[in-house]
């Protein structure tokens, strides 16, 4: 992540109400653009693969309105393979159940921002830009500086996705039956999954999960994918607890 | 009408979680065994998608092998500290280099 410099004196006095920190904001997009690099093709993948299990423009829909890839994979993706609505409902919502960690680690940092900001920037809270608020964070910005810088990498993580996703959508038809493509889904998960086995609670998670998944499908269990959900957090939550 | 009702859902309640603990909580934090129910959520959520989708992709246990075995190769890839791109074509390598030769050695010939 790029270091930021504070913002000067006669900037500060400049953000009064309705100013923009043109200084907070153009950190903001720099700081979002070295994120899409990576974002891009998951973006792609995500559109092409959503598209095809629903259409483009549910696709498109879900895309701005769920805006995380995992949920959105993981909604359109047990719709796809049959299960009811209660069930990909309850699925998405358990994927996207961390950002109610990432908002309450925003709510110590926000506090005293104004609400309606809150209400707005929550739409678009999601990994790139709880890293890039908790990486703001360490800058000395006044509060409408933070505010500036958010909504800046927002908008630009916004409309990188949105247009990684049209893009696989548009291609997606294109691409060949080979299997290796179905896997891309898969792998993609595996590199979002990878950095919290670094952790002993998330290697709990993880390895709790995958187990109750694979027993819950031998035992033909109903709904094995939210069994293995609720194995994995609380495996996750008891090995965070028993830390000495 | 299904699919649009269950991403107007996942929509929704994902708003929620965004938005409702920063009206509420201030300055105050979630219980200990919350916060981490809510952190490792997410892990398990994605480790259980992994699990499904290779399984019920899989047309037998060779190709559920290779697969596995490209999974791992990604997650090593991306632990290392490489990007998402490389990982995702390290993966794809590994699956397409092993599924042939696994599906070979099983049955005694091409697959």
């Amino acid at each position: 992540m790029t270091a930021t410099t504070p913002i000067s004196r006669s900037a500060a006095a400049d953000t009064h109400r309705g100013a923009v920190d043109r200084a907070a904001a153009r950190d903001g997009v720099r700081d979002m653009l070295v994120l899409l690099v990576g974002i891009v093709p998951l973006g792609v993948v995500v559109g092409a693969t959503t598209a095809e299990q629903t259409s483009a423009v549910a696709a498109l829909a879900s895309a701005t309105t769920i805006f995380g890839a995992s949920a959105q994979l993981a909604t359109t993706g047990q719709l796809a393979a049959g299960a009811g609505l209660g069930a990909a409902v309850v699925t998405g919502l358990l994927v996207n159940a961390r950002l109610v960690a990432y908002s309450a680690s925003l709510a110590r940092r926000w506090r005293g921002q104004p609400q309606r900001f809150k209400a707005l920037a929550a739409t678009t809270l999601v990994e790139p830009t709880f890293a890039l608020a908790g990486n703001d964070a360490q800058t000395e910005r006044e509060p409408a500086g933070v505010r500036h810088h958010y909504a800046a990498a927002a908008a630009t993580l916004w409309l990188g996705w949105m247009a990684a996703t049209a893009a696989g959508v548009a291609i997606g038809p294109a691409l060949p039956e080979l299997e290796v493509l179905d896997l891309l889904v898969p792998i993609s998960f595996s590199v979002m999954l990878a950095p919290t086995l670094r952790t002993r609670a998330g290697r709990a998670a993880t390895a709790s999960a995958v187990v109750a998944a694979v027993l819950a499908n031998v035992a033909g269990a109903g709904n094995p994918l939210l069994f293995a959900i609720g194995a994995g957090a609380v495996a996750g939550a008891l090995a965070e607890r028993g830390r000495p | 009408m299904t699919t649009w009702i269950a991403i107007l859902a996942v929509a929704a309640g994902s708003y929620v979680f965004r938005f409702l603990p920063l009206l509420v909580l201030g300055g105050r934090d979630l219980p200990p065994f919350v916060d981490g129910i809510a952190r490792h959520g997410g892990t398990a959520a994605i480790a259980a998608l992994i699990a499904t989708q290779v399984a019920s992709g899989s047309t037998g246990t060779a190709d559920a092998l290779a697969a596995v075995l490209a999974l791992v190769a990604s997650g090593a890839v991306a632990l290392a500290g490489r990007g998402l791109v490389t990982a995702t074509v390290a993966g794809v390598a590994t699956f397409v280099a092993l599924d042939p030769l696994i599906n070979a050695l099983t049955t005694g010939g091409p697959a």
